[in-house]
């Protein structure tokens, strides 16, 4: 998978190629002044597709789940070309939910939909499709959600003395730039949007007659049927690159529904010991091939609570990329805790991808739970029960208390790598002056190098020296992401919490160095010159 | 809401065990039924036809429907009254039948079909059966469909009966204490919270249901004698509440940044010089707007 980046500019520029150009704007800062290099043939050429941003680990491009929350716990959103397994809760009340709410998020950016399910009908799940949440209506939403569920306070009144009170307001942009939208639960989509969109559909008591026979094979008809039909859409429509007339490329969102229930055909709900205890593993395997070789995210829910044979379950989650479970707390005696009042059920992320990197962006926070308010779904943290806590990421260990430290010191070992990594690419780089101390000379590159456990370090590199002018305003490694796209490599390295903590000082503010940051009043000026 | 049970539509699941049988509660459903005027269609494949119409009187028996798969179920007599395909074959003509009206179908036990046909092609032909209305905004002439299913759950493992519940619309679960039975009827509305409820009741012998309170529950031994609760604002070395006067006095405060009207006004009248400008801000999500930055140690 090519790792592309957006190119979503901000109005500085000239404004040539702004209009037609992405939707995803992902900087909210703004150039004054004219730009260093010439506006059409900077740098490598950049694809922009509406919907998607790249990441800011490793530029991966990204689609959203259609929840914020959760494309925050993933790091960002949906990686393209890869499985988004769901887990579906007992009673199959929230996952269907989620897959709703993923599928009314292509319709929004104008994503291309497959919606594949074997117990409804696709054109009924896209008449439920909950209705976007435009500006300036999101904001009254909230509040009115946080108001309806204040508990009555007593006759203590608190009065606050609130500084900014007299400030306007901020207005939130327009809806089509940002990245996740929030949805509506309780209202369903509007018809034109819907009709505007374009989708298709695979049910398939439609396109299995019952009286056909079934010949002997690894893989159920009812997956044959679809794997076909997918790999049809996507030759025809262009998604592998087939096509190459076509202009403008998008992508194409994939919903399979209560995949590997009965319905299907796939027994293996119904008995331990199945017959045919692959078909499902395949169908998965070779849909991750169609996937990773062409611009679509897939989100599939599954009743894993109905499978008898764990051992498949565990296959399957080897054979998704996200695994996310829910668990609602209906009818279980969880429902009766006094710490789980507020909440709906709890979400287990069961795994995060490792996608051309070396570690995964595992959130810190292990115990999320949701709740379903009566428009929004949401994500918390922090509801400690840590007795019933299993965390299963990759690279973390069996306690939960301990996860964070041995996240730690795993971190400081992968930071090895990747400032080894760093260094061989963008060359070395002294900065002398202006309160910046880095690393000015050969031996303390040496003794900074073995601290950050780099015990070989090849002489080549050639060191070059940037000084930086008068600077008043600080800038942060988050705005970083913001000028990103000016910098001519688009490898950079963002650095999380976890990460600065276990690197030296000088380290980091390497990281610092390698932008055009923004003009704010007092302006930071980059001059680059060679020294040997 | 035992009446209740067929007014929904879908699969109803009845789950007996050996203890509590289930079929008297079948046969009272379809009694029930086939007096509100429905069509009633018997798949009859664990118990033989007369042993299933004893009880009824006449009149019901002349509105249901018998579909025997008893006496010769694997169609060995090759007669021509025999149903093509089997149960499943009759439960699609059921289906495909075109006068409207609401229809019930009772299977006499889906634990017979389970044993004799893969769970996943009974699974695939109940959820053609009970879905076949379920088109919003269409005006079909057919009319809504229940089946109703006796499941013996004791034969099956979970696995059957997990898929099969999981089907379902409405499970009843038979169970009982002290001779008197009682059905949990779980109902599993697509999109809302299951709601749950258990009804005592018992049948009479001409098949009618009756719905009774639960017996009686001893009373329970009073566990500790009643202590009263302990004000924990006792006793407190310092003061929790307000005088009358405290509270006015604290009422009147002025605030640090309470501006009183006109200081309000002159603050938001745009200063002469100061074009009105608006702030179009778009919080994404990595920004973060916490005084707290760690990067505040860095000398930038």
């Amino acid at each position: 998978m090519a790792a592309v980046a957006s190119c979503g500019s901000g109005a500085g520029s000239t404004g040539s190629a702004v209009a037609t150009a992405s939707k995803s704007n992902v900087t909210s800062f703004q150039k004054r002044g004219p730009r260093a290099s010439g506006t059409n043939d900077s740098g490598p050429r950049l694809v922009s597709i509406a919907g998607t941003r790249p990441s800011v680990r490793n530029g991966q491009l990204l689609v959203s789940t259609g929840l914020p929350a959760l494309d925050q716990l993933l790091g960002g959103g949906l990686a393209i070309g890869t499985v988004l397994l769901i887990e579906e809760d007992k009673y199959n009340i929230y996952s269907p939910l989620l897959f709703k709410c993923f599928l009314a998020e292509g319709i929004v950016n104008g994503h291309t939909l497959l919606v594949a399910s074997a117990k409804e009908d696709p054109a009924n799940i896209l008449q439920e499709l909950p209705a976007p949440l435009l500006d300036d209506n999101s904001k009254k939403e909230f509040d009115e959600d946080v108001y309806n569920h204040k508990t009555p306070e007593s006759n203590i009144k608190m009065k606050i003395a609130w500084r900014y009170q007299l400030l306007p307001k901020m207005e939130i942009g327009p809806v089509s730039s940002r990245f996740g939208h929030y949805y509506d639960a309780s209202k369903r989509i509007p018809q034109e949007l819907i009709e505007a969109s374009n989708w298709h559909g695979f049910f398939l008591p439609e396109k299995i007659s019952s009286t056909l026979k079934v010949e002997p094979c690894s893989l159920t008809p009812g997956y044959i049927k679809l794997l076909q039909f997918i790999q049809n859409i996507i030759s025809e429509e262009g998604f592998d690159g087939s096509n190459p007339q076509k202009k403008q490329r998008n992508v194409l969102r994939i919903g399979i529904q209560n995949l590997g229930s009965p319905l299907w055909g796939d027994d293996i709900c119904c008995a331990e010991n199945v017959s045919n205890s692959h078909s499902l593993t395949k169908f998965l395997y070779v849909l991750r091939g169609l996937l990773r070789t062409s611009l679509s995210a897939c989100i599939i829910t599954m009743p894993t609570h109905l499978i008898q044979n764990k051992a498949i379950i565990a296959r399957v989650t080897n054979l998704s990329d996200i695994v996310i479970g829910l668990e609602s707390f209906i009818g279980s005696e969880r429902e009766t805790n006094p710490l789980y009042k507020d909440y709906h059920g709890l979400i287990h992320i069961r795994q995060i991808p490792r996608l051309n990197n070396l570690i995964c962006d595992e959130s810190d926070v292990k115990d999320l739970a949701f709740k379903l308010k009566r428009k929004l779904f949401t994500i918390e943290a922090g509801v400690h029960d840590l007795g019933s806590l299993q965390p299963r990421l990759p690279g973390s260990s069996n306690s939960p208390a301990s996860a964070s430290l041995v996240a730690g010191i795993t971190g400081v070992h992968h930071h090895a790598q990747l400032i080894f990594v760093f260094l061989v690419e963008m060359g070395f780089h002294h900065v002398g002056q202006a309160g910046f101390e880095l690393l000015t000379s050969g031996d303390s590159f040496a003794s900074a190098s073995q601290s950050a456990g780099i015990t070989r370090m090849s002489h080549h590199l050639r060191p070059r020296a940037l000084y930086f002018k008068e600077n008043k305003s600080k800038v942060g490694a988050r705005q970083l992401l913001e000028t990103r796209e000016e910098h001519l490599s688009s490898r950079l390295l963002i650095l999380t919490q976890a990460e600065r903590l276990c690197m030296g000082r000088r380290f980091f503010t390497a990281f610092h160095i390698f932008n055009e940051l923004p003009c704010k009043g007092d302006c930071i000026c980059l001059q680059t010159c060679q020294t040997q | 809401m035992l009446d209740s049970l067929l007014s929904l539509g879908g699969l109803v699941l009845l789950r007996d065990s050996v203890e509590w049988e289930g079929r008297s509660l079948l046969k009272a459903l379809v009694k029930k039924s086939a007096l509100c005027g429905e069509q009633v269609h018997i798949l009859g494949c664990e118990v033989s036809e007369e042993e299933f119409r004893e009880g009824f009187d006449s009149d019901i028996n002349n509105r249901l429907v018998y579909h025997d798969f008893f006496r010769d179920p694997l169609n060995w007599s090759k007669t021509e009254e025999a149903l093509p395909g089997g149960p499943l074959g009759a439960l699609r003509a059921i289906c495909k039948r075109t006068d409207p009206g609401p229809v019930t179908i009772a299977l006499d036990s889906l634990s017979w079909l389970l044993l004799h046909l893969p769970c996943t092609t009974l699974c695939q032909a109940l959820h053609a059966v009970s879905h076949q209305d379920s088109c919003p905004g269409d005006s079909s002439p057919v009319g809504k469909v229940s089946v109703l299913g006796l499941l013996h759950e004791e034969l099956h493992g979970p696995g059957p009966v997990g898929a099969l519940s999981s089907l379902a619309q409405t499970e009843v679960t038979l169970g009982g204490r002290k001779g008197q039975a009682s059905a949990h009827i779980l109902c599993r509305r697509p999109r809302q919270r299951p709601t749950d409820q258990t009804q005592w009741f018992s049948i009479l012998p001409d098949f009618s249901l009756d719905l009774q309170e639960g017996p009686s529950v001893e009373s329970q031994p009073c566990s500790d004698p009643h202590i009263p609760p302990v004000d924990p604002t006792t006793h407190l070395t310092f003061n929790l509440h307000l005088s009358k006067k405290e509270r006015e006095a604290r009422d009147s405060l002025i605030l640090p940044f309470q501006f009183s009207s006109e200081k309000q006004q002159a603050l938001l009248r745009p200063r002469p010089g100061q074009a009105t400008s608006h702030i179009f801000y778009e919080p994404d999500a990595y920004d973060d707007l916490d005084q707290e930055d760690p990067d505040d140690d860095l000398d930038i």
